[in-house]
């Protein structure tokens, strides 16, 4: 009789233990293994955020540019989401050519570029061809373009997506730090290799070659913008020199790694290394990110997300893209796992939105959870 | 068996309203408000104050029904294991029953 009560309270316990990860973890699966179906549920809770008229009012971070930031952000990483399921699956083509088309759209419009041209004080598409780079603005865009580009061989950004990446390209090649600036003043490794990211795909679009600029690239990373005691990126440099003036992060690492399977699978692969030896937590089927390696850390920002207990929302879900380009199942699995804990994936009527995500919560996942495996190469 | 009829309606009800929760949160893009709380970009007031309080009762709930569903889970598990092995074990008495006597007739 004991035995049996004792072994009743095991299994209880058990199942409240591990029950919530592995049954959050498995759902997880179809998506790792690209199943149309489940992919195109967040595609259609993407595109439902880009069919309604979203604003800066829809973001309450309670700072006009961050605000701006995430509108801007949930229109080109559904883009990008939408671009990378229809690679996925080319019978998704034509629908995400138009669903790309639509958030690019919304992407370009005045009242979403009214952030950086805040900052800068001139607009971003009018400064193509100028010394400023506004690589935040023009870099994540370019690589919506490049991939509906890629999508779409008539693509109508074409000549848009030309004159940015030239733009771009131009300054990397002639800037003294390897790097080009994302708002006056402030240089962040991350946004630059969302450029570099978006050159890796218009090379294998047009066939034109940017080897040589990506390589300086990966080895200005090496020498000077990875730490050389995690292996992390930091998070920002100064314009001037390129010292780093802010730690090395999780979630700039993660973006970046993310971004770089594009163009440098073997620069991504090393950063996700580092990623999985200095910031990777599991237990109990959950698996999270640190926003900064152990020891004495930060608070985190607007960038970061909360960070709880040293684990950071955005090193999350960012690392879920990771995983994924770097054929990673059990990182993806579990970190995908504590992203439903947490952000409660939703499905109305064919519509998958995370509950606690909101716009930008949906487009980032989307583009993460969808991220190419053509880099892949599975862990041993 | 009331037990299980009970926990059986407490599993639907709390289905039922974790769905609604978060269709109204999905609705209200009440995230948006949470996400950037404690992400240093300011402190909230007035009804964002509540709808960010929405979000993180939204997330206590489903820490703790959670766990409990994959406790209730389990226990249906064991149950069903256990009256299987049962059905197993009464079929082999049965069977070994019925062959009883026919054993008996041959040595007669």
């Amino acid at each position: 009789m004991k035995t049996n009560h004792a072994m009743r309270i095991a299994v209880l316990l058990i199942g409240a233990l591990w029950g919530p990860g592995a049954a959050l973890g498995t759902s997880a699966g179809p998506l790792y293994e690209g199943d149309l179906e489940t992919q195109l549920a967040h595609a259609r809770g993407v595109a439902r955020w880009v069919d309604e008229p979203l604003s800066e009012a829809d973001f309450g971070t309670g700072s006009q540019r961050f605000d701006g930031e995430w509108l801007f952000g949930t229109y080109v990483m559904g883009a990008i989401g939408h671009g990378q399921v229809a690679l996925e699956h080319p019978e998704y083509r034509a629908e995400a050519g138009r669903r790309m088309e639509r958030a690019i759209d919304a992407a370009l419009t005045r009242e979403v570029r009214a952030f950086d041209r805040a900052a800068w004080g001139t607009d971003p598409v009018d400064d193509i061809g100028t010394r400023r780079a506004h690589v935040a603005y023009l870099g994540y865009l370019d690589l919506a373009l490049a991939l509906h580009r890629q999508v779409d061989p008539e693509s109508k950004f074409i000549e848009l997506e030309e004159s940015i990446t030239r733009h771009l390209a131009g300054l990397l090649e002639r800037s003294a730090t390897g790097l080009v600036e994302t708002y006056p003043g402030e240089v962040y490794p991350v946004d630059n290799a969302a450029f570099i990211g978006a050159l890796g795909v218009h090379d294998a679009v047009t066939g034109e070659d940017h080897r040589t600029l990506i390589r300086r690239f990966r080895a200005e990373l090496r020498g000077r913008y990875i730490s050389a005691e995690t292996g992390l990126l930091y998070q920002s440099v100064a314009r001037r020199g390129g010292r780093p003036v802010d730690a090395a992060r999780g979630s700039g690492t993660a973006l970046a790694t993310y971004f770089l399977a594009y163009a440098d699978p073997e620069l991504s692969e090393q950063l996700w290394s580092a990623m999985r030896r200095e910031l990777y937590r599991q237990g109990l089927g959950f698996g999270a990110m640190r926003e900064y390696a152990p020891g004495p850390g930060g608070r985190g920002d607007i960038d970061s997300g909360p960070v709880v207990l040293g684990l950071g929302v955005s090193a999350t879900g960012f690392a879920i893209g990771a995983a994924r380009a770097h054929g990673d199942r059990d990182a993806y699995r579990s970190l995908y796992a504590t992203a439903a804990l947490f952000g409660a994936p939703t499905d109305a009527g064919g519509r998958m939105s995370f509950a606690l995500g909101g716009p930008i919560g949906d487009a980032i996942m989307f583009a993460m959870l969808t991220a190419p495996r053509a880099v892949a190469r599975v862990r041993s | 068996m009331k037990r299980w009829v009970v926990l059986g309606l407490v599993a639907v009800s709390g289905l039922v309203l974790h769905e609604l929760w978060a269709e109204m949160l999905v609705a209200e893009n009440a995230a948006a408000t949470l996400l950037s709380r404690g992400a240093g970009a300011r402190s909230l007031a007035g009804l964002e104050s509540v709808e960010a309080l929405g979000a993180v009762l939204f997330i206590a709930y489903r820490l703790v029904a959670l766990p409990l569903a994959g406790a209730l889970a389990a226990l249906i598990a064991l149950r069903l294991s256990t009256a299987a092995r049962d059905l197993i074990l009464h079929a082999r008495e049965r069977s070994r029953a019925l062959r009883a006597p026919a054993v008996g007739n041959t040595n007669r």
